[in-house]
């Protein structure tokens, strides 16, 4: 689910770098900004482990597969902009090392599955988790997987329209081949959701005694 | 009645001879291939690329297309993978010419491949020489390096404030 070098114009490319690089500067600077700087090891296993798990591929209807984020997690246990930083990070590496997804649409990438898929899932447990804190959770990476995805099949949808040579399949096709697998694959990301967070809290309750 | 038998006589020799005429142009090299179809089994020309995922699962039935280094617009050949994520081309001109594989899910591949003026080697080249676990590992060691590197800027920073 991320979108390769050359699928992708100027149009669209250059407003994403715009709008992508001011978050990540100021991501940066709230991640070093005074007892911040003690969270960055726990932040950066969860970014490591989220990288592992993106490599890890879930076989799903219709003879593809596709993997899970783990960035949901990371903006539930500090905030949406953390887990952008996480995510861009590990979509740069996936880029430069795996060769999975680009350079030139990193910021895409990262504003759909690093902030829009987290900010949703975020929200969506922030709104829920009165409720039924394991339902939130779940529910969570749930909506954050589709949405991200979601993002993705729309921009890849807007760019068939905008320059079908770039991207030459249409939005009522990418759209939904996008879309409908991770709905399947929100409920592997939703469990993932919420047995890390069960884990984790287990973990701090344990190191607090 | 002779006279009218001798007409349609000579009337056939010379319609004979434009028949004839043209039989033999038809049979000019050029004219005469219009229907038929012939092939030729060329080996050793073809660049064959395979596009996969990082677990080895091939792209397969894939979109693709192919530019060549003079027109970077138009697609020289466009089709689908096979089953086993594989595609070829037969290069007309050396330089650099464009592979593009497209998954209706929006992964494929971009690259560029220089084909040289003679036939094609078969030699692999690629992202796909490194062990399976050694690219991951790397992936995790440079998020290690980065994070420790932000985790001591900032204590200095800290320090330094």
């Amino acid at each position: 689910m991320h979108i390769p070098d050359g699928s992708i114009s100027p149009h669209i490319t250059i407003p994403a770098w715009t709008a992508a690089a001011p978050l990540w500067a100021w991501s940066l600077k709230r991640m070093l900004r005074g007892d911040a700087v003690e969270r960055l090891p726990v932040i950066g296993s969860l970014t490591a482990f989220a990288f592992v798990i993106q490599t890890i591929m879930i076989p799903i209807p219709g003879g593809t597969s596709a993997h899970i984020a783990g960035a949901v997690l990371i903006a539930i246990l500090y905030d949406p902009l953390t887990a952008f930083a996480c995510e861009s990070l590990v979509l740069l590496i996936q880029a430069f090392v795996l060769g999975i997804g680009g350079i030139t649409v990193l910021p895409l990438n990262a504003l759909a599955l690093g902030l829009l898929g987290p900010l949703a899932g975020w929200a969506s447990h922030l709104a829920l988790r009165n409720v039924s804190r394991p339902a939130a959770l779940f529910f969570a990476g749930w909506a954050g997987m589709v949405v991200g995805a979601a993002a993705l099949g729309g921009l890849l949808g807007l760019q068939h329209a905008i320059s079908p040579s770039h991207f030459p399949i249409p939005f009522k096709v990418v759209f939904p081949a996008l879309t409908v697998p991770h709905l399947f694959v929100g409920i592997v990301e939703g469990t993932y959701t919420l047995l890390a967070y069960a884990m984790l809290q287990k973990v701090l309750a344990r190191a607090a005694r | 009645m002779k006279s009218r038998a001798f007409r349609l006589q000579t009337s056939d020799f010379r319609l004979s001879g434009y028949i004839a005429a043209l039989t033999l142009a038809a049979i000019i090299p050029g004219s005469a291939e219009a229907h038929e179809t012939l092939h030729e089994v060329v080996r050793g020309k073809a660049i064959a690329v395979k596009a996969f995922v990082g677990d080895g699962e091939a792209l397969a039935y894939t979109e693709y297309e192919v530019f060549s280094p003079g027109d970077p617009k138009t697609p020289h050949q466009k089709g689908r993978t096979d089953r086993a994520g594989f595609l070829s081309f037969v290069p007309d001109a050396a330089g650099k010419w464009r592979v593009r594989v497209i998954e209706k899910g929006g992964h494929g591949i971009d690259i560029e491949i220089e084909a040289g003026p003679g036939p094609a080697s078969d030699q692999k080249e690629g992202t796909a020489h490194m062990h399976a676990w050694v690219r991951p590992l790397l992936g995790l060691a440079i998020i290690a390096v980065i994070f420790a590197g932000l985790y001591l800027l900032g204590r200095k920073k800290r320090a330094s404030s």
